[in-house]
């Protein structure tokens, strides 16, 4: 059994009251050591990288995963075919497209809404259909822009959110709360909490406008 | 085909961004919006930094405890569908398809027609509209719209949400004209008549709608079991 120290976010426990918030702070060199892992599994099929890598992301997938109602063991399930995604197409990742974390974000939420289509009953169409229709990603190839410096600006900028931003930008992303039910867990209204997402992720978008290559 | 006044786009507000890569939003609407990436990079590098916060996120976000054998339960199935990671791409399967594809279809849209195998059929609606009904899940309605040029549309609401992604042509409303790779996000909120470009082409529309439109005037409303919207 595997469990993790808390390190710098943590989220209000379902069985527990809402009235805590999440806190959210930087995890300096997690890119870094993500990237040696995963040069390690393409290079040697390590699996002890992918075990190191696994038992940091893991536990917190099934924490994504559980927010968003799935039973323990079926969040379990979805997680372990993520990493096992992450070993098969390691050699796909290209760290200077974006960071690992964000890689298995999402592979994470393809995987569950592709669980959720499987399982949805009430769906008219086939699930290959569907499939086409919710995991057909068009990936940018724009070679101006650079994805590992943005991706840092990400980080310091998120770093340096208000609290409460912060808090918002986790619930709506890590345990996926709709706007209204933000709202109800914060007391804020209903417009405040759209708008805090909105200037959050504005801001993060104009400090990108850095990165989209020297000819703009 | 991409849009080259990338930076000047319509999309939806970030918050709804925000939704897509959480997971949130409904089928339709994020199969709109990968349809909008595919037209616009611009929009699929924003997606991919919306997705980089969710990474941040996740890296210091407080796990849960897994089971016994979690990791052993990995390496097992590893072991059983391979020795390594595989360097090999998958060659796309080739599908026999008497769909005709169209310059105006983004690639997700031109997958979604060939892999159902539907062709375009377009359902003549009356007033220079005709439409093909692609999807619907629970009151949630996605559907192609094709409107002839210089049509004024009805004054009309809607019911919920109505997100429409242009694929050809265009519209104004009002002074805000709305091209191809544009998206328009409507609701209850907003009355209004869009005017549809008359340069000579035809404004073909991918539309995702929660509720159906409401007319203000009532004629219309007695037509609505008619024109299907």
């Amino acid at each position: 059994m595997y469990e993790l120290p808390s390190i710098g976010l943590s989220a209000p426990n379902h069985s527990q009251t809402h009235s805590k918030l999440a806190t959210v702070k930087e995890m300096p060199g997690r890119t870094e050591k993500d990237a040696e892992l995963m040069r390690r599994i393409v290079a040697n099929s390590d699996k002890a990288a992918l075990q190191d890598i696994a038992l940091h992301y893991a536990p917190r997938l099934k924490a994504f995963l559980t927010s968003r109602g799935e039973q323990s063991q079926t969040a379990e399930d979805i997680v372990q075919e993520a990493i096992i995604v992450v070993w098969t197409k390691a050699p796909q990742f290209n760290q200077s497209k974006g960071t690992f974390s964000a890689w298995v974000y999402r592979i994470t939420r393809n995987k569950w809404l592709d669980y959720k289509r499987k399982n949805d009953r009430m769906q008219p169409t086939s699930p290959d259909i569907l499939s086409v229709m919710v995991d057909d990603f068009v990936e940018s190839t724009d070679v101006d822009f650079d994805r590992v410096e943005a991706s840092i600006a990400v980080r310091k900028h998120l770093a340096t959110l208000p609290t409460q931003q912060k808090q918002i930008l986790y619930l709506s992303f890590f345990e996926g709360l709709s706007h209204s039910q933000i709202a109800q867990r914060t007391g804020l209204p209903l417009g405040t909490v759209k708008g805090r997402i909105r200037a959050a992720l504005k801001k993060m978008r104009h400090g990108l406008e850095n990165f989209q290559g020297v000819d703009q | 085909m991409t849009n080259n006044r990338e930076q000047d786009y319509h999309t939806v507000e970030e918050e709804w961004l925000a939704a897509y890569s959480a997971g949130r939003l409904s089928t339709a609407k994020r199969f709109i919006l990968n349809c909008q990436a595919a037209i616009n990079p611009w929009l699929s590098r924003r997606l991919e930094t919306i997705d980089t916060v969710g990474g941040v996120l996740l890296e210091t976000a407080n796990g849960e405890t897994l089971s016994d054998g979690f990791m052993s339960r990995i390496f097992d199935k590893i072991e059983s569908i391979d020795t390594k990671p595989s360097n090999e791409i998958t060659a796309p399967q080739v599908q026999v398809t008497s769909v005709i594809l169209e310059h105006w279809m983004p690639a997700p849209l031109a997958g979604f027609l060939k892999n159902e195998q539907q062709p375009l059929k377009w359902k003549n609606m009356g007033f220079g509209v005709a439409r093909i009904p692609l999807l619907q899940h629970g009151k949630e309605k996605l559907y192609l719209l094709k409107s002839r040029p210089g049509l004024k549309m009805p004054l009309h609401t809607h019911h919920g949400q109505e997100w429409t992604l242009i694929l050809n042509g265009g519209y104004h409303v009002g002074n805000e004209g709305y091209l191809r790779g544009d998206l328009h996000r409507e609701d209850e909120s907003c009355t209004h008549r869009p005017l549809v470009d008359d340069h000579g082409e035809e404004c073909i529309t991918l539309v995702a709608s929660e509720g159906g439109v409401k007319f203000t005037n009532p004629v219309m409303n007695l037509l609505k079991p008619v024109l299907g919207v």
